[in-house]
């Protein structure tokens, strides 16, 4: 039963990365694979904040904290030990976990408004600290010069086969998080975004939970800050400002929160928007804003449920009514849980 | 460092918090009565600055555009809490933060379309340009009017909502909006009034700052995030708490910078985040906020 | 969330994607060159004096190798990571010959990608000296001095004039690298009368605890590494209302853009310049300057700036690369910037031998108030000192640590 239902998952799945990976080889232009390279880099950073929002229901406001830690750790680690993408991702998870078992072991304490802020706070030290340290950071003008990554002693050409690299790393964390949320863990998640109290009072342990989330999902981030740091030889301070928290947010509630698949598309959405718009427009912030506001005012559960509606997806879906389910989580989640 | 720097620093910091619990308060007001999280706030009190600049084109003098300018911003919140906050009131508050997000790009947007990117200069106004010595130092006259203009708007907020008819709904509503509106009060219309009197002390702020912080589109990024640890400080929605919490993020601002430079916003965080964890509600959190 | 549906959905990702396959190539007949800059926020008027240099200098080129040339301006935004995303759109969609405009967090982080991007990139805005000595790219090069050779013409300036040299030195900066190595040369260079440094936070709006500290130190002159724009507004007019202008001279390491001059009006009177990148009033001595002033007013209505004249001598370099090499093959161009001359409104410029910064003079001098308005300004950096790059720059690429490969 379990073995047949995961085939039928894993036939689609599987049909879409190929589609997915076949892209710069029907003849889709080099820019775009370029920039949906960055898309998709952005979904996996979106898919990390969505397991914080969507089922923990705790709303990050400091989630570039996650992202430029581990760009700043893999990048600097490339740099100056070796390029391989793997030792770099090992260092990167294992600096952006250890911060989050430290950290989040405090602010697991907290949630709602207070989460928010707290979070906000870590990114701002954060940064200030990518400012200061300049053996280390380079400060303001950046930390350059990352070569591009090798896999299994052979290095990686931009492009395509970074791009490739991407689609795995991205359908792989996919893989596992939709697990993740199925599994009794994820279960228990989902029942502290209902409410905290109830939880606590049929004997889940609420800090335990709440830190492992803070954890796991700093961990999918550092995958998502290797990669970027890669892609672009080098970061910033910049990437760990509370506007790219702002915008990581966006993308996430953008595509759809607690649907894993919607921050991935709302993360690809917001970056090709963002291209166009800067490119055409002098006033982009406008045209921007006026998108993002139309979006959140007439497609409250994001673009996944506005794709839900237009293919009748609903009803096929093992989880009917999956629709206004989505409200009634974020909902209570969000009204409950406002400490 | 002498402990006349330190008295200096502090006395900055004092009319600094002034001035921050001018651009609070609204912030303040608008979370405890619809639970809004208004991101736009920022960007309203820019638009303040932008409404001086138009008033004073019309060779209005600088104080008369003071009172006209924000009046001007008062109609537009309006409509913005009409057409873009009011749809969400049964929504989670998090979408107000999103949708006033979006808000804040498309008024930066606009300002920059129309106005230019550029940074304009406003002259300290006449009577008030030069100096007084204060601690064996020149100190700007502006600051301390401004300073003292920003006590008084302040004061007269708080003396409305305690003691006028308004003032009792709103507290009612804050208090227990269910409720409020179970005994008559229309808490649609009294968040859309409130929330363009908000705007309105945004924007009398963005005015009043004006000649000392000059005029730009991006000019309340920087106050917004200092008007939101001070709110979430004293508490979302408590007006005391919002003073005192106005008052400790300039005074770390101003000592902190005064002493360690660099570090002083790391500082500011990092304080801000111990008080989150033992308070989770804000220094004076009441308990309906946590 | 179900698979069906991740399939389904990616499916409507790749087909909007796919829709998405960017302009189509254009004319091939015009030759395109890409501008990367900063179009918006409140430091955008540097942007739009890059662009607007850029467009007079490709005026007064006319056609090249008897093309149209097109400019296609993108946004970067100041942020590294978007400027490499603009820069590859500028290549990989645009085709453009070479890139331009770029300031030093721009230029940083293309240095990064150089080597992928595969076209000339000239910035003429960028102080980060690693650009053009150890970080140096063969396909990178600068025009307006580096902070290495600002210090040089710093130290210069203090050892010359008794009256900055025997003042009491205090660096206020927001906390930028290049404003540590300001500090370390100006500390360096005025050894006992240094008396203080704070770096501010970068999004200061209040600089009042930074003018109390600057008093408390009791300093008598002030090197203000401040960002060019809203914050070094911001603090001169705080300078100017806490009295603080009348206690210290203030001076500007870099020099002012000129829309930042007329904003401050006659408080630019309290600044002097120890090395702006470029003057317009250079064209007392210089021709070219001169000419291009004239220009750039016809067709702006505003004097040229310190970034225009700047943008515009690299955009100059690169044209007469283009003609020499006749093509706008990658390689043939920056082979041929490598020994080019041209006459810029900078002055004579060529490329450093084996490196590539040019071998570009630095402007020193105060702000005065001018007895004749020209090009619509009134305030304006007058040009004692053209300080050549023989006496701040080594003579060879590899003596600056510029390894080419």
């Amino acid at each position: 039963m379990r073995v047949t239902r995961d085939i039928g998952k894993l036939v689609p799945l599987a049909t879409a990365t190929a589609l997915l990976a076949g892209l710069p080889f029907v003849g889709v232009g080099e820019f775009t694979i370029t920039l949906l390279t960055e898309a998709l880099i952005f979904g996996i950073w979106a898919m990390s904040l969505d397991l914080l929002v969507g089922y923990a229901g705790l709303v990050s406001f400091g989630h570039a904290a996650a992202f430029g830690l581990a760009a700043y750790s893999a990048g600097y680690f490339a740099r100056e030990v070796m390029e391989d993408f793997f030792a770099a991702l090992l260092v990167a998870e294992a600096v952006n976990v250890l911060v989050a078992l430290v950290v989040g072991f405090v602010i697991a304490r907290v949630s709602g408004i207070a989460f928010a802020i707290l979070t906000l706070c870590i990114a701002q030290v954060l940064f200030t600290i990518a400012v200061i340290w300049r053996s280390l950071t380079n400060g303001m003008d950046g930390m350059v010069g990352v070569p591009l990554p090798k896999i299994f002693g052979i290095s990686l050409a931009s492009g395509t086969a970074f791009y490739l690299l991407t689609v795995f790393c991205l359908v792989g964390v996919y893989l596992a998080l939709t697990r993740l949320v199925d599994s009794p863990f994820g279960r228990t998640l989902q029942a502290l975004r209902a409410s905290e109290e109830r939880a606590a009072s049929i004997g889940i342990n609420v800090h335990l939970h709440k830190w492992l989330a803070f954890v796991l999902s700093w961990a999918v981030a550092a995958l998502a800050g290797t990669l970027m740091v890669f892609l672009k030889a080098g970061t910033t301070p910049m990437s760990l400002h509370w506007t790219e928290s702002g915008n990581v947010l966006v993308m996430a509630i953008l595509g759809g929160i607690g649907t894993l698949l919607g921050p991935v598309i709302g993360a690809t959405v917001f970056v090709f928007v963002r291209d166009e718009f800067t490119s055409r427009f002098q006033a982009w912030q406008f045209v921007f804003g006026l998108v993002f506001v139309v979006v959140v005012l007439a497609f409250p559960t994001g673009l996944v449920g506005l794709l839900n509606r237009i293919h009748g997806l609903r009803r096929r879906t093992r989880s009917a009514g999956e629709f206004p389910a989505v409200i009634k989580r974020i909902r209570s989640s969000l009204w409950r849980a406002r400490l | 460092m002498d402990i006349n720097f330190l008295l200096a620093n502090t006395l900055n910091g004092v009319v600094y918090g002034a001035f921050l619990l001018l651009t609070s308060l609204g912030l303040s007001l608008v979370f405890g009565l619809g639970r809004v999280v208004n991101f736009a706030h920022g960007a309203l009190y820019a638009l303040g600055g932008y409404a001086l600049i138009v008033v004073m084109q019309q060779s209005a003098g600088y104080w008369l555009a003071l009172v006209l300018g924000p009046l001007l911003v008062v109609p537009l919140a309006i409509a913005i809490e009409r057409a873009a906050i009011h749809p969400l009131r049964s929504r989670p508050e998090i979408y107000t933060l999103l949708v006033t997000f979006g808000i804040t790009f498309m008024i930066i947007g606009a300002l920059e379309y129309i106005w230019g990117t550029g940074t304009t200069l406003v002259e300290v106004p006449s009577p008030f340009a030069g100096t007084v010595t204060i601690l064996g130092n020149p100190y700007p006259v502006y600051r301390l009017v401004a300073a003292g203009l920003s006590l008084l708007v302040s004061a007269t907020v708080f003396a409305f909502i305690q003691f006028s008819a308004i003032g009792l709904q709103i507290r009612a509503v804050t208090d227990d909006a269910g409720m409020a509106e179970a005994i008559g009060v229309n808490t649609k219309w009294l968040l859309t009034a409130v929330f363009g009197a908000a705007a309105g002390l945004a924007a009398f702020a963005g005015a009043l700052g004006a000649p000392i912080f000059a005029i730009h589109p991006d000019m309340g990024s920087g106050i917004l995030i200092d008007s939101f640890l001070a709110v979430i400080l004293g508490g979302l929605g408590n007006l005391p708490g919002t003073a005192v919490g106005a008052l400790f993020v300039a005074l770390t601002k101003s000592i902190g910078g005064g002493y360690v430079a660099e570090w002083s916003l790391a500082i500011l965080f990092v304080v801000v985040a111990i008080a989150l964890i033992f308070r989770p509600t804000g220094l004076f959190g009441r308990g309906r906020v946590a | 969330m179900e698979a069906p549906r991740f399939a389904k959905l990616t499916l409507v990702t790749l087909l909007a994607a796919t829709v998405y396959a960017g302009p189509a190539a254009g004319q091939a007949e015009s030759i395109k060159i890409g501008v990367l800059t900063l179009r918006s926020g409140p430091m955008s008027p540097i942007g739009d004096d890059i662009i607007a240099g850029i467009e007079t200098a490709t005026r007064m080129q006319g056609p090249l190798l008897g093309k149209p040339v097109e400019l296609i301006v993108e946004e970067s935004q100041w942020n590294a990571q978007l400027a490499v995303t603009k820069a590859t759109k500028l290549v990989q969609q645009n085709k453009v010959a070479a890139i331009l405009g770029t300031s030093t967090v721009e230029a940083l982080a293309l240095v990064a990608v150089a080597d992928r991007l595969r076209v000339p990139i000239v910035t003429s805005n960028s102080g980060g000296a690693a650009l053009t000595r150890q970080n140096c790219s063969k396909w990178v090069f600068r025009t307006n001095a580096e902070d290495l050779m600002s210090a040089a013409a710093l130290k210069q300036v203090l050892a010359e004039k008794p009256k900055l040299g025997s003042a009491k030195w205090f660096t206020l900066g927001h906390d930028y690298p290049y404003s540590r190595l300001v500090a370390k040369t100006v500390q360096g260079v005025t050894g006992g009368n240094y008396v203080g440094e704070a770096f501010a936070p970068l999004d200061t709006t209040d600089w009042s605890p930074f003018i109390a500290r600057v008093r408390s130190a009791g300093a008598t002159a002030i090197m203000m590494s401040i960002t060019l724009g809203t914050p070094l507004l911001q603090f001169v007019q705080q300078a100017n209302e806490f009295g603080l202008t009348k206690e210290a001279q203030l001076v500007a390491p870099i020099g002012l853009p000129d829309w930042l001059v007329a904003k401050l009006g006659p408080l630019s009177t309290n600044i002097i310049s120890t090395g702006s990148w470029a003057a317009w009033r250079y064209e007392e001595k210089n021709p070219a300057t001169k000419q291009f002033n004239e220009v750039f007013y016809k067709q702006h209505g505003r004097v040229a700036g310190m970034q225009s004249l700047q943008s515009a001598s690299a955009t100059m370099m690169v044209y007469r690369a283009i003609e020499k090499a006749g093509s706008t093959d990658p390689q043939a161009v920056v082979r041929a910037l490598e020994t080019i001359q041209v006459a810029t409104p900078v002055g004579p410029l060529k490329f450093q031998p084996g490196g590539r910064q040019a071998m570009v003079p630095l402007f020193l001098g105060p702000y005065e108030e001018l007895k004749i308005p020209r090009y619509g300004a009134r305030y304006a950096q007058l040009v004692e000192i053209a300080f050549p790059a023989s006496k701040s720059l080594p003579p060879t690429g590899s003596d600056a640590g510029c390894k080419l490969k």
